[in-house]
């Protein structure tokens, strides 16, 4: 019999690691949104976070300079995909797939690359702060609160950027209506890049946010990638909403499970739920939610 | 047309058009890769000749995947996951059920094919990228499962507990598994230039049309899905008595993105495309493999390249500079 | 003086060349049209003109600038504004957010100007301006179009066959907006398949048929060519 202390804690800790998950799901769904790519160099996006945030870090040994170098040189990433990768492919008949295969290629190019060059061990990167906090009986590391935290005013800020912004009203022209946004005096190619861009800067922000986790390697990048693809095919590819949601359920779902099963099984499960979700509802519980 | 006239006819037309294709360019090259390969043996030997055998294992698994991904156009991430279903179902049949192993292989290939059906029905209702969205969910599950049931498996380090396949001859198994592989390949081949291949074709491009045009499109896309999923479960098991193991690796992710890369590099298009493309990567595997990962970055960068600017793969696509030049120059 | 010139504009897609060596010129202070039967190359003369659309050979100027293959960013910013057809309003923003798209190239000033401009011209538009525009009735999803169109305070406007698709009800309704404008004095080129209701507005025709421009003249002197009025529009003088 499970006590109803551990499931507390493992439901709070769910929702804890739901927050940094949506932070990497939420780039993964707006691009598609946007660009119909199903970017599958994200978690790329998130290894090179984390190894940009790894050298600042050892370079000026400031935290905060870690976690804005990474977030520029991987916007720089992302922006550069886009113009180098995707745009020679969007006249195609056939966008959705060869832009799959490209970024998947980039993804094990990138992956590679670093291992030639750095080799496959792990970094670890220091823990932002070792202070653990006891609320009514649940553990709770500042660390995770902090990482949560921030990865709450991460996407509040997109949130804003999106919705109140000119770049915002740009990017959902673009995503709505290319051709019409071109008659407007929107310059699509630009807004697909940017947007590509901030997408790779949320994954290479939660590169860095989640080093002290998940430490710093090329492969690392993997396994954030299957869980918030998972999440946006659940949520809903495309739907903010639905994303943020399905992050938090299924973390939750993710954590309670692990009481019972290996986390190998719990991955199996989430990605059950995937394929029935997929299968019942193609556009995901964001598309039901509408 | 009774069943056999129909055999028949498409067996005449199989002919014929392979006739007519021996003379093609890349048709004169594959006679030759195959005289090749016959007489190999004669000139290599040992771990040279292992290689060889793995090759065109390789070769089947890919155009396999050519035949789900290329001709139907469902865009499969589950066939390493299959490929390791025959290979594990092979292994366990010959190593814990005592079946002999060249039934096992063949079963292999038949457990494999009704593995496929609980993925492919899903497939059926979808298109384009979420094609390869749930079949990939499907083969993390695979992977996943094979960890966890040591007890059957082997787990994470793998099993090796299945007697060798012909007496542990490299050279019987060689020649075994060569002409297993040109007559499945030859059985592809077949469907593909008859009616199925033609119905496979136009589901890719018109669906609607296929279906206004009287085809049961589920029945086609599910059988398509399913042989091409026993062929390569055959793969698997022809695969680990040249290795003699099995384990999680030989199914993971980064597998099938190696068939992958072989299928489009070489072109999904075409059967031939995918022995080309399967020679191509794996030659550049083993022939670098002292350059450790940095042929893996060669590759990923040669898949981006290909995807971009050889759309229909490098077997189908003319070779000749001038040509690839004035295309580009149309394309701006 | 000449608003937009065309002089010798070859233009298509991919292979295949719609417009042939097409010259014709609009000047300012006229409501102009173009007809001419289905696959003559209307749209793409006007998807020319905006650049959203290769021009093989030939020139596009605008008041003398020439601006082929310019993106349609620059065509814009020279006041000449496009209405795609059946409006095309962004169905998941706000009615203001689609008229702040209107004016996406305009400064902010100009802006609160232009939105009063709009909601005198469409009273509605500013009673619903927080709504979702994909929920508005057709009819009103039209207005969203047109007054996102004016947000710009364009010199000429160009409508991609307004009517096309529509209940006959909102045909009316269409015909009205062009009317209005009319009155109000903004230049026009209207590409139309409706050709006596746009004759009943338009003051200049142009006719095309195969990528080549078949006739032009102000829509009095149309009305006597005996053999374009039958051959284009169907009707006999007289």
């Amino acid at each position: 019999m499970v006590s109803v202390a551990l499931l507390a804690q493992q439901i709070v800790n769910g929702l804890l690691f739901g927050g940094q998950l949506a932070l990497i799901a939420v780039g993964l769904t707006l691009i598609w949104g946007v660009a119909r790519v199903l970017n599958f160099g994200h978690g790329a996006m998130f290894m090179v976070g984390g190894f940009v945030g790894f050298f600042t870090l050892g370079a000026t040994g400031s935290l905060v300079a870690a976690v804005i170098a990474a977030g520029i040189v991987v916007f720089a990433l992302g922006y550069v995909t886009e113009v180098v990768l995707i745009r020679p492919l969007r006249d195609r008949e056939e966008f959705g797939i060869p832009s799959m295969v490209v970024t998947l290629g980039l993804a094990f190019f990138l992956e590679n690359a670093f291992i030639v060059w750095i080799g496959t061990q792990r970094q670890s990167f220091p823990r932002f702060t070792d202070v653990i906090w006891n609320v009514a009986g649940i553990t709770l590391s500042a660390q995770r609160v902090l990482i949560f935290v921030i990865s709450l005013v991460a996407l509040g800020l997109l949130f804003v950027v999106i919705s109140r912004t000119e770049l915002g009203l740009a990017i959902r022209a673009v995503s709505q209506d290319h051709d019409t946004a071109l008659l407007m005096g929107v310059r699509p190619n630009r807004v697909y890049a940017i947007t590509f861009g901030i997408s790779a800067a949320l994954a290479g922000l939660a590169g860095v946010l989640l080093a002290p986790l998940f430490a710093v390697y090329p492969s690392v990048g993997w396994y954030p990638f299957l869980l918030s693809f998972v999440v946006v095919m659940v949520g809903g590819l495309g739907s903010v909403r639905g994303t943020l949601l399905a992050a938090m359920g299924l973390a939750v779902v993710r954590s309670i499970s692990i009481i019972w099963v290996s986390s190998q099984m719990a991955m199996v499960i989430l990605f059950a739920i995937m394929i029935v979700v997929l299968v019942a509802y193609p556009d995901g519980i964001g598309g039901y939610l509408e | 047309m009774t069943v056999l006239e129909t055999l028949r006819s498409g067996i005449a037309r199989t002919g014929d058009r392979l006739v007519e294709d021996a003379r093609s360019r890349n048709g004169i090259v594959f006679a030759v890769l195959a005289l090749l390969a016959l007489l190999a043996p004669q000139l290599v030997g040992g771990y040279t000749l292992d290689l060889l055998t793995q090759l065109i294992i390789a070769i089947l698994v890919v155009t396999s995947w050519i035949f789900i991904a290329g001709y139907f156009g469902m865009f499969s991430f589950a066939h390493a996951a299959l490929y390791g279903i025959g290979a594990y179902a092979t292994a366990l049949l010959a190593g814990k059920a005592g079946v002999h192993p060249v039934l096992a292989v063949l079963l292999g290939g038949v457990v494999a094919g009704i593995f496929a059906i609980p993925i492919a029905l899903p497939v059926l209702r979808l298109s384009g990228a979420y094609v390869g969205m749930a079949t990939l969910a499907f083969a993390e599950i695979v992977y996943r499962l094979a960890i966890h049931f040591r007890g059957l498996t082997g787990g994470p380090t793998g099993y090796t507990g299945f007697p060798p396949l012909l007496g542990g001859s490299r050279l019987a198994l060689y020649y075994f598994v060569f002409a297993l592989v040109v007559v499945l390949l030859v059985v592809q081949y077949g469907l593909l230039v008859n009616r199925f291949g033609l119905v496979a074709r136009a589901i890719r491009e018109a669906p609607d049309a296929a279906r206004m045009l009287g085809n049961n499109v589920p029945r086609y896309k599910l059988v398509g899905f399913v042989v091409g999923s026993a062929i390569a479960g055959v793969a698997g098991g022809l695969q680990i008595y040249t290795v003699l193991i099995i384990s999680p690796p030989m199914i993971e992710v980064n597998r099938m993105i190696e068939f992958m890369a072989m299928g489009i590099i070489g072109g999904l298009r075409t059967i031939g495309g995918g022995i080309f493309g399967a020679v191509i990567v794996f030659g550049l595997n083993e022939g670098l493999r002292d350059l450790g990962e940095l042929r893996l970055v060669i590759w990923g960068a040669m898949l981006i390249l290909v995807t971009i600017y050889f759309p229909d793969g490098l077997a189908d696509s003319s070779l000749d500079p001038r040509d690839r030049l004035r295309e580009l120059l149309n394309r701006e | 003086m000449n608003l937009i010139e065309l002089d010798g504009v070859d233009a298509g897609y991919g292979e295949n060349q719609v417009l042939h060596d097409l010259s014709a010129t609009i000047a300012e202070d006229r409501v102009n049209c173009v007809i001419g039967p289905n696959g003559s190359g209307k749209s793409t003369m006007m998807k020319s003109i905006l650049g959203m659309v290769d021009v093989w050979d030939g020139t596009i100027t605008i008041r003398g600038e020439d601006v082929t293959n310019d993106h349609p960013r620059e065509v814009l910013e020279r006041g000449v504004v496009m209405l795609p057809q059946g409006g095309s309003v962004f169905p998941d923003m706000t009615v203001k957010e689609n008229l702040r798209m209107g004016g996406y190239l305009i400064d902010d000033d100009l802006l609160d100007r232009q939105y009063e401009e709009v909601y005198d011209m469409f009273p509605v538009l500013e009673e619903k301006r927080a709504q979702r525009a994909g929920d508005l009735s057709g009819g009103q999803q039209m207005m969203v179009a047109f007054g996102r169109a004016m947000m710009p305070d364009p010199d000429i406007l160009l409508l991609d066959e307004p009517s096309a698709g529509l209940a006959p009800h909102l045909v009316d309704d269409v015909f009205e907006q062009i009317a209005a404008l009319k009155e109000r004095g903004r230049d026009m080129l209207i590409i139309e398949q409706n050709v006596r209701r746009v004759l009943e507005i338009a003051e200049y025709v142009y006719v095309l048929d195969q990528g080549r421009l078949e006739y032009e003249g102000d829509t009095e002197s149309l009305r006597n060519e005996d053999d374009i009025m039958e051959m284009y529009i169907g009707e006999r003088h007289g």
